[in-house]
């Protein structure tokens, strides 16, 4: 069902919000663009920071913007958990990649003999 | 039974029993939208892989996009005084603000929205199709300069031991192919959000909410929009981060 319209007091509150969650993205965003291009972290740490970075803004873009914190506890769970397979599934994909970069010589190798 | 409207009814029949008590339209969007992260999830986990067993010649994202391809503000930055020709991942940060603040229009809207503010809806509707065809408009520009220094589906000219115009020697082919085909992809996804934004307006001003009562669309194609935004958040984090 639809929402019912805000009372004055919570309309103002939740607009609140909205800019005061627009300003954290913003400072977040300039502060991942301006570590990763301006400290020459090394690979693993870069990767970790920004990933990290990244889920804060989605917490706070999906939470507040689409209203997820909103919703009750079963359906965040539904919609949140199958993320844990796409992680996962990046992490897997990558770790392939890496292996293959090892192993290319013999793998085309072999399969030039077939 | 007190007598409601054939409208009051087809609220109530949507609302009782429905899965976590969320409107059956409200969850079909959310459905959706997980649906299309694992299409999106899968051209990323496609790209890491071709990625990682590259890592000798993937090109630096920071110093391959560290142009300002759109000559208006080209012009503008250098009369300051900046040199654009080196500012790495400048102008995908303004791609990405640009989202991000359509994005934040987008929540105004809705929240008019649930206030049944017809013009409050509009005024911030307006906005959010604006910086989404900026938006679009930039990809345009990017790809036309990336298409001007030889980059196509199949030909990649940059590369981390040195770009074709130094040594003559093309790059992983993989770079390109992935970036026009998962910017082309999102890009698709932007022009049907910014498309379904001019329509909404469009109903909105013609006073369809207020006939059925509730602003519920404007929250699904909220979610939608919302959804793009994630996705570009993600891709420029693996795309250009990583």
């Amino acid at each position: 069902m639809a929402h019912a319209p805000y009372t004055p007091e919570e309309y103002k509150k939740n607009v609140n919000k909205i800019w005061k969650t627009t300003a954290i993205l913003s400072i977040v965003t300039i502060v991942e663009v301006a570590v990763a291009v301006g400290l020459h972290l090394p690979y693993h740490y870069l990767a970790a920071f920004v990933s990290i970075v990244s889920i804060i803004k989605a917490v706070y873009i999906m939470g507040v913007f689409m209203h997820l914190g909103h919703e009750t506890k079963g359906f965040q769970f539904a919609v949140l958990f199958p993320f844990v397979f796409l992680i996962w599934g990046f992490v897997a994909f990558s770790l392939e990649g890496s292996s293959y970069k090892g192993m290319r010589e013999a793998i085309n190798m072999i399969w030039m003999n077939l | 039974m007190s007598t409601h409207t054939e409208h009051e009814l087809r609220e109530i029949a949507n609302q009782e029993g429905s899965p976590f008590n969320a409107s059956y339209g409200k969850l079909l969007m959310w459905f959706f939208l997980i649906s299309d992260t694992f299409t999106f999830a899968a051209f990323l986990m496609g790209y890491a892989s071709s990625r990682f067993a590259n890592t000798d010649t993937w090109p630096v994202p920071a110093d391959v996009f560290d142009t300002i391809p759109v000559p208006a503000l080209d012009s503008l930055l250098s009369a300051i005084g900046l040199n654009t020709h080196h500012m790495p991942l400048v102008f995908v940060t303004i791609m990405t603000s640009l989202l991000i603040a359509s994005s934040v229009t987008m929540v105004r809207a809705v929240q008019e929205g649930i206030q049944m503010n017809k013009d409050g809806v509009v005024k911030w509707l307006i906005p959010t199709i604006i910086f989404g065809a900026m938006f679009l408009g930039c990809q345009y520009y990017e790809w036309t300069h990336l298409m001007h220094e030889g980059m196509t589906i199949t030909a990649n000219p940059f590369s981390n031991l040195g770009d074709f115009k130094d040594t003559g020697v093309m790059g992983p082919t993989a770079f390109a192919m992935f970036f026009f085909a998962i910017t082309g992809f999102h890009g698709l996804h932007v022009l049907v959000g910014v498309g379904l934004n001019i329509w909404l307006m469009i109903v909105t001003m013609n006073g369809r909410f207020e006939k059925v009562g509730h602003y519920e669309m404007v929250e699904k194609v909220g979610l939608y929009w919302h959804f793009v935004d994630l996705v570009w958040v993600y891709v420029f984090l693996s795309y250009y981060l990583l």
